[in-house]
């Protein structure tokens, strides 16, 4: 019989609004589950309108965190085992919610010790990869809750019989809050690349995703890439098509979360040294330690040549 | 030193040192604390039939019935909706509940069956201003946009289907459009910082009404007459007859 359903918490005074942060929590969460045998999942996020920020991101206040959760939300409705979402905005009520749960003994990620210290991991892999190499499988992340059907429909209205490439150039730079800003993409290389690939790969169709103050203009205008957010669609909308594209291709960044943690084939470009640690590769390995021949990691900076080459290898292992 | 500045100089006080020992073992003491305290407001719980593109201005209309009704505050909801099918509008569902400073918890649950009580109904006054906000940002946008294209004219925003011509030289039409690429509370935001909405009765159409807009609410394309009449009504009749302004899409 399965157990009670896995409690949640993302406590946003100690966790960032970032989407591949809120990706791989849920996916610690589905990994949760599958550990402590429960078959549901009921997610709650935490934030305390007076002190809405946490460490990491001094720009979320009173007045913005509306807005920066407004943007992440969707990102919180893939596991495929969510029951429930729950956004509480009053800390004495989530602690009396906290407390009730631990005196029924509920099971829960973070423990509640871990919670009371403030310590979650948001970022690594461990866990993840502890229980694939465990049970040499994952519970992997879906489209977000009700936007499976409305993918497969995009497709076929707007990409039918093409070889479907979802892309993410991550540009902080031109974003509300730039940070890390040494994360950020070669513009003109993924330029460069997408022309000559309209020419060496004319059956494929890129959808760049990302804000829509992060797209290109140069981007928008070529004739092998669309543009969901200049299509009035939202960040739901992005992750349900990178669930149903053949292949991601993109920094790393949330949008390469997603790819992973739904086990689609992918290229990760521009991966930093400095997470080698926290996710068990070692600086210049090709694959996650769950990851399969058409899923392939680049520690490198961009080049339009390096991203051709990418693609063509990839494409050769991909069904057309 | 009045005694209003000092108490709210000892709440500020007390709140910077509560936010510094956020930490543990003092987090242990926060939960317990938060535990003890009894907590006022309203619950309520509704269900939709299904989450797709109807779902933002019916959870819209609840929660501003909801705020009109003078129910206590702070108010927790809860929103079921079907497990199975459409749910492309739970993200513009849950940007409209954001809007409400009173919601103080939001809950999404999701079962195999639900029987709808949501409905399209919104209170027939509007709400006052600070019951229903976008985020600051989308508010500063939307008033430096419209003053960056008309300046100080008064602008219409228009939000059909088919491509509508401008009726007025001396008013200002701001047309909306998939390809401006806003989020849902840009767009509120937009519908608040115009003078008169012409559209779909929708969240945004629910969105003027809620904010005392002057809104020509249609189904398809409005009649010229039908438009003519309202500016007519609401300002005054055309003065001048120089080319009438509107917006294009950035994708045309």
């Amino acid at each position: 019989m399965a157990g009670a359903p896995l409690l949640g918490v993302y406590d946003f005074s100690y966790a960032p609004y970032a989407l591949g942060d809120a990706l791989t929590w849920t996916m610690n969460l589905n990994v949760a589950a599958e550990e402590a045998g429960c078959d549901a999942i009921d997610q709650v996020l935490v934030i305390d309108p007076e002190r809405p920020g946490n460490r990491y991101q001094a720009f979320v206040n009173p007045h913005t965190y509306t807005g920066i959760i407004d943007a992440l939300l969707p990102a919180f409705l893939c596991s495929p085992k969510l029951r429930s979402l729950r956004l509480l905005r009053d800390a004495p009520t989530f602690n009396r919610l906290l407390l009730g749960a631990a005196a029924r003994r509920r099971p829960m990620w973070p423990s509640l010790l871990r919670h009371l210290v403030r310590r979650l991991d948001f970022i690594s892999h461990r866990r993840i990869n502890a229980h694939h190499r465990e049970r040499g499988s994952l519970p992997w992340l879906t489209a977000p809750r009700g936007f499976a059907t409305w993918a497969r429909e995009f497709r076929r209205w707007h990409c039918a019989g093409r070889f479907v490439v979802a892309v993410n150039i991550r540009q902080g730079a031109l974003g509300h809050a730039p940070a890390n800003l040494f994360r950020d993409s070669p513009l003109s290389e993924w330029c460069a690349f997408l022309r000559q690939a309209e020419v060496r790969f004319p059956d494929v169709v890129f959808l760049v995703l990302g804000a829509y103050q992060e797209l290109s203009r140069e981007l928008w205008r070529l004739p092998n890439v669309l543009a969901p957010r200049a299509m009035g669609l939202g960040l739901g909308h992005e992750l349900a098509l990178v669930h149903e594209a053949d292949l991601f291709m993109g920094s790393s960044s949330g949008f390469a979360a997603m790819a992973t943690f739904c086990n689609k084939p992918y290229a990760i470009t521009n991966v930093q040294h400095q997470w080698s640690r926290h996710i068990g590769v070692p600086v210049g390995g090709r694959h996650f330690p769950f990851g399969g021949a058409n899923q392939v990691l680049s520690w490198e900076r961009e080049s339009a040549s390096r991203l051709l080459g990418l693609l063509e290898e990839l494409r050769a292992l991909l069904p057309s | 030193m009045s005694l209003a500045l000092f108490q709210g100089r000892l709440a500020n006080l007390r709140r910077r040192i509560v936010a510094a020992l956020h930490f543990f073992p003092f987090t242990v003491l926060h939960l317990l604390i938060h535990a003890a305290r009894k907590s006022g407001g309203t619950a309520r719980t509704a269900a939709a039939a299904d989450a797709g593109d109807a779902l933002p201005l019916r959870t819209l209309a609840w929660l501003a019935r909801l705020s009109a009704s003078g129910a206590p505050q702070p108010i927790d909801i809860q929103l079921r909706l079907p497990r199975e099918g459409e749910g492309i509008g739970v993200p513009d569902a849950l940007s409209a509940m954001l809007t409400f400073a009173c919601v103080r918890s939001i809950e999404l649950s999701w079962d195999d069956r639900v029987s709808a009580t949501l409905t399209d109904e919104l209170p027939e006054q509007s709400l006052p201003a600070h019951a229903f906000e976008v985020p600051v940002a989308a508010e500063r946008e939307a008033q430096t946009l419209l003053k960056r294209l008309a300046g100080g004219a008064a602008v219409i925003l228009v939000h059909l289907r088919e491509p509508f011509a401008a009726a007025r030289s001396d008013l200002y039409f701001f047309q909306l459009d998939a390809a401006w690429g806003f989020t849902l509370h840009e767009r509120m935001a937009l519908v608040r910082a115009a003078d008169a909405y012409i559209g779909a009765s929708d969240t945004l159409g629910g969105t003027a009404q809620l904010s005392g807009r002057p809104a020509l609410l249609v189904s398809g394309t409005p009649g010229t007459s039908e438009v003519a009449a309202f500016l007519d009504r609401h300002f005054g009749a055309a003065a001048s007859s120089t080319p009438a302004r509107s917006s294009t899409s950035p994708g045309s």
